[in-house]
């Protein structure tokens, strides 16, 4: 078997966009891949000559945020270095990185099944523009938009000798540094980017082999595909007595997960990228005060995705709403709920605010993102509209149906929750049985057809008759009592 | 000059300054049918337009009885490689001959707030790669006085235009000298500001660790006016200082009495290569004692080093801030990417790129750029001794008077080794200001005072006691032209 006689050894860097208000080096917005490109420009960002660079401190400190629950050693006095390449995206011709003693060094990553990955180390950056197809072969275009966004880069040490190893990793790493609002980690975004060294050596060897760098993966599943692929490809070739090329290789996303792992630049050598430490950046310290904060918030109660899901639990969260908040809410949207709903009058009748929060996320949150196939860090929901509406529906003003129409209405367009409520109907009506009778009579008259069918036993039409009473009357009203209703006409 | 200082009208000083400048932009007179002028090529652009538009206002506000500024409608050139918005910024290299920045720089903005009204830009060594001004695309700037001569570099453009009365003062930078070796050679004071002091947001970089930015100027009350109007923190350089600015222009009139002035060369030794300086010296030290100063020698162990430490951060850096010109983004671009980059830079800013490559790849990082910078702060150790028993320091600023054309054509390394008495002081960050110190045979001869950081106030103090003594003596230093 090819699995005994190769031992496969995966070294992982990725890229993470800090949740920043602007950018790295200047007071450029950061800009959405779809923003009209080089709007978010200046003469910093455009590398214009003359313009200097000053550091983001809100940038810093999230990274400082990011080395810390990643286990790393915090260098307090930093500095940054001039990274040196020439390529199309990089306008100064060099990026302003961090060279030997970076943010943080070392550091390990405790994947859900226990494994540790450790971590070489974690550093700062500016990001590249961005090339963008022209649909002319002979022109491209560069947008600027993404020149100096802050960037965090995690680089693990040559540990991981599987894909599926490292597909964990990928992920845990994603959960850890969204719950900490580190970054948005939006993959399909480029708020994440992983590239993973792929090398096969006989196993019991004591050198790695040659090493091929994977670019593109756009999504988990499609690395893991690609490292898969690739550790197959390199046991292919040193089977048949080849030798494996040091090179960088692409992947094609549009292929699907059976695709294949092609080349896209081979290396003759290492990258000399000349590093110096940046002239136009004076050596840091990073405040004693940020580091004391930032450690506390890293282990504070709901530092880790763990240990905010063991807080759940505490609070008595059923193991589904558990999982179902944690796969949805990597924003801190609950944390948030939790707060607000503490600090309502109503709070000591409640169950504790943190069940509350969960169940409420699980219950009107999660269905409307799902249906608007939303990610919870596009959606338009605050925690304080939810609130409103999570109040209303303990005092008796709104029906669950009506709490949920509402959640999807301010999930995908925001507004005031008043205001929402009272243009779709959401709102109970205080005395409706008179209507629901009118409404219920009229559904009837208007489908004998289905009341004659139900009649003969097609059971399931009565569903169909409550969906349309119910469209009839809007949310004001009780499903409950329509219901009742519904069923007293129909036994006449 | 007087009359563009002290003109009635701001749109008479800038007329007059316009008039004298016209025959120094570049084209004029440089063909060989035609009679090389002194200070020919010296301006690369002159905004005429906007020059008597911003006057007109200035002329209005006075009418209207709005309280002046400090430097109204006083004409200013601006050395090409700072950042003028909507006025061409060409750095002298081909590769910028278009470019048009869409930003002022600190300097200029703090410019044009002080009432200040920009005339024009002034040529220099290629992104000011250079001691002659001979490194510039658009050709060699000529002296002021004898045009078979150069200025001086790299802001050998601003001093001879200021010379030539074509503007009362001219902003530009001192990488390593860039502005008091052509000051002293043109007979003008130049300030080279503690690093820091004066904001480098919209400098074209050339070495980012010892670039400052500066002036030309005739007098040192000059110097002082532009000193209170320039200096102090700017959040867009993370390398300018947050230390209180001191005003130059309150302290100016307190004379030169008891400062401790160091000699940093003995003028016995440096008589033997460097007679022209050893006799200015020599001079002033005469004037420092009859000012009331006293005059004591201090020893810089490290000075030999210097040329050699900077010249390897100064191409280090260069590599690095010279890498956007790629011929993708500026120059004439097309097809060929490489082909712009071959004409688009100029031979010496090639030479810098390659030797600053050089010295940070893989395997020299450690020998050059690292060495050098620990040589570097053995450098600045020197001078934080020295300040410990004196309160300046004056010293040579070249070897003799302006060279001529052509002089170093075949030896950049002399070239270099010509900067030996300017670079110390850059590789330490402190302020320098040069000023004139006699002539030879009708050719300018200046000295510079160092201080230590942030000692500007003081520096223009001892250099304006030393101009009223010094304006006393005969101009002429005996000895005869080298």
């Amino acid at each position: 078997m090819t699995v005994c006689r190769w031992l496969p050894t995966i070294g992982l860097e990725i890229h993470v966009e800090l949740d920043t208000r602007t950018k790295m080096f200047c007071a450029c917005p950061r800009a959405a891949l779809t923003a009209t490109p080089n709007r978010a420009t200046c003469p910093v960002c455009l590398g214009l000559p003359g313009a200097l660079p000053v550091v983001n401190a809100e940038a810093v400190r999230l990274a400082v945020r990011g080395a810390l629950a990643l286990g790393a050693t915090i260098t307090p006095a930093g500095w940054f270095a001039r990274k040196n390449y020439f390529y199309p995206d990089l306008v100064k011709g060099y990026q302003i990185s961090q060279g030997t003693e970076p943010l943080g060094s070392g550091g390990s990553v405790v994947l859900p099944d226990g494994a540790r990955v450790p971590l070489r180390r974690v550093h700062l950056e500016e990001d590249t523009a961005r090339l963008l197809a022209t649909g002319s072969a002979e022109r491209i275009g560069v947008d600027c938009n993404r020149s100096g966004a802050p960037l965090l880069e995690v680089v693990t040490e040559p540990a991981v000798h599987s894909a599926a190893v490292a597909e964990a990793y990928a992920r845990t790493v994603r959960a850890l540094l969204v719950h900490l609002c580190v970054t948005r980690g939006r993959i399909e975004h480029g708020e994440l980017r992983v590239e993973a060294n792929v090398s096969v050596a006989p196993a019991g060897a004591t050198e790695l082999g040659v090493r091929v760098e994977i670019k593109n993966q756009a999504g988990f599943a499609h690395m893991r595909a690609a490292v898969e692929f690739e550790i197959a490809r390199q046991i292919a070739v040193l089977e048949a007595g080849g030798a494996v090329c040091q090179e960088t290789r692409g992947w094609n996303p549009a292929r699907g997960l059976s695709g294949e792992t092609f080349v896209q630049r081979t290396k003759e050598d290492a990258h000399d990228y000349r590093y110096f430490p940046e002239p136009d950046l004076p050596a840091f310290r990073l405040p004693a005060a940020w580091l004391r904060e930032e450690r506390a918030r890293v282990d504070g109660p709901d530092g880790t995705p763990a240990l905010f899901v063991a807080r759940m639990e505490q609070a008595g969260v059923r193991t589904e709403t558990r999982e179902a908040v944690f796969a949805h809410d990597a924003a801190g949207f609950v944390r948030q709920l939790e707060s607000a709903l503490s600090e309502l009058p109503s709070a000591s009748r409640m169950e504790s605010p943190l069940a509350a929060a969960a169940n409420g996320f699980a219950r009107f949150v999660i269905p409307a993102l799902n249906a608007a196939g939303q990610d919870m860090a596009d959606s338009s929901l605050t925690a304080d509209a939810l609130v409103a509406v999570l109040a209303w529906l303990t005092d008796g003003r709104v029906a669950p149906d009506g709490a949920r129409c509402m959640v999807a209405r301010l999930a995908t367009d925001g507004g005031d929750p008043e205001t929402v409520g009272r243009e779709i109907k959401a709102f109970l009506v205080a005395d409706d049985s008179t209507v629901i009778d009118t409404a219920v009579e009229a559904t009837l008259a208007e489908h004998a057809d289905w009341v004659a069918e139900w009649r003969a036993g097609k059971i399931a039409l009565r569903h169909a008759l409550l969906g349309t009473v119910m469209k009839r009357l809007g949310h004001g009203h009780d499903a409950r009592r329509v219901a009742l209703a519904l069923d007293q006409f129909l036994s006449r | 000059m007087d009359v563009l200082r002290k003109a009635k009208s701001a749109l008479v000083a800038i007329e007059t300054a316009l008039e004298r400048a016209r025959p120094l932009v570049t084209c004029h007179g440089t063909d060989a049918t035609t009679t090389v002028i002194p200070g020919a090529n010296a301006l690369l652009t002159l905004d005429e337009d906007g020059a008597r538009r911003a006057a007109a206002a200035i002329d209005e506000r006075r009418a209207a009885g709005v309280s002046p500024r400090p430097l109204d409608g006083l004409p200013v050139l601006v050395k090409d490689n700072l950042m003028t918005a909507g006025l061409r910024s060409t750095c002298a290299s081909a590769m910028l001959a278009d470019f048009v920045p869409p930003y002022d720089a600190t300097s200029v903005a703090r410019l044009r707030a002080a009432g200040a009204v920009i005339l024009g830009k002034t040529n220099l060594d290629e992104f000011g790669m250079g001691s002659t001004n001979e490194h510039s695309a658009f050709g060699a700037v000529r002296h002021p006085i004898d045009p078979a001569r150069v200025p001086g570099g790299s802001s050998g453009g601003a001093a001879a235009a200021v010379a030539l009365g074509a503007g009362w003062a001219a902003i530009a930078s001192d990488t390593g000298g860039s502005i008091r070796q052509p000051a002293a050679y043109c007979s003008l004071v130049g300030l080279k500001p503690t690093y820091g002091r004066v904001s480098r947001f919209g400098l074209a970089a050339l070495a980012s660790s010892l670039d400052c930015v500066g002036w030309i100027v005739h007098s040192a009350q000059d110097s002082a006016l532009l000193f209170n109007a320039l200096a102090g923190y700017d959040p867009h350089d993370a390398t300018s200082s947050r230390e209180p600015v001191e005003s130059a222009v309150a302290v100016l009139a307190r004379g030169a009495g008891g400062l401790r002035i160091g000699l940093t060369e003995d003028a016995a030794a440096l008589a033997a290569d460097c007679p022209v300086a050893a006799r200015a010296l020599a001079r002033a030290s005469a004037v420092w004692e009859a000012l009331g100063a006293h005059v004591i020698p201090v020893a810089m162990p490290h000075a030999d080093a210097a040329v050699a430490t900077y010249y390897i951060l100064n191409a280090c850096e260069a590599s690095a801030n010279m890498a956007r010109y790629d011929g993708l983004r500026y120059g004439a671009g097309g097809d060929a990417v490489d082909a712009a980059r071959g004409t688009g830079l100029g031979m010496e800013v090639k030479r810098r790129v390659l030797m600053g490559a050089f010295a940070l790849s893989a395997g020299y990082y450690d020998a050059y750029y690292d060495k050098a910078m620990r040589v570097r702060a053995l450098v600045a150790e020197d001078y934080v001794h020295a300040f410990d028993g004196v309160d300046l320091l004056c010293s040579p600023v070249a070897a003799g008077v302006a060279p001529r054309l052509g002089g170093y054509a075949a030896d950049p390394l002399a070239m270099y080794l010509s900067d030996r008495f300017t670079v110390p002081a850059s590789l330490a960050g402190l302020p320098a200001l040069a000023f004139p110190a006699g002539e030879v045979e009708g050719l300018p001869v200046g000295l510079q005072l160092t201080g230590p950081r942030w000692s500007e106030p003081l520096l223009h103090r001892a250099a304006h006691a030393f101009a009223a003594a010094h304006d006393a003596l005969p101009s002429e230093i005996s000895g005869g032209r080298p």
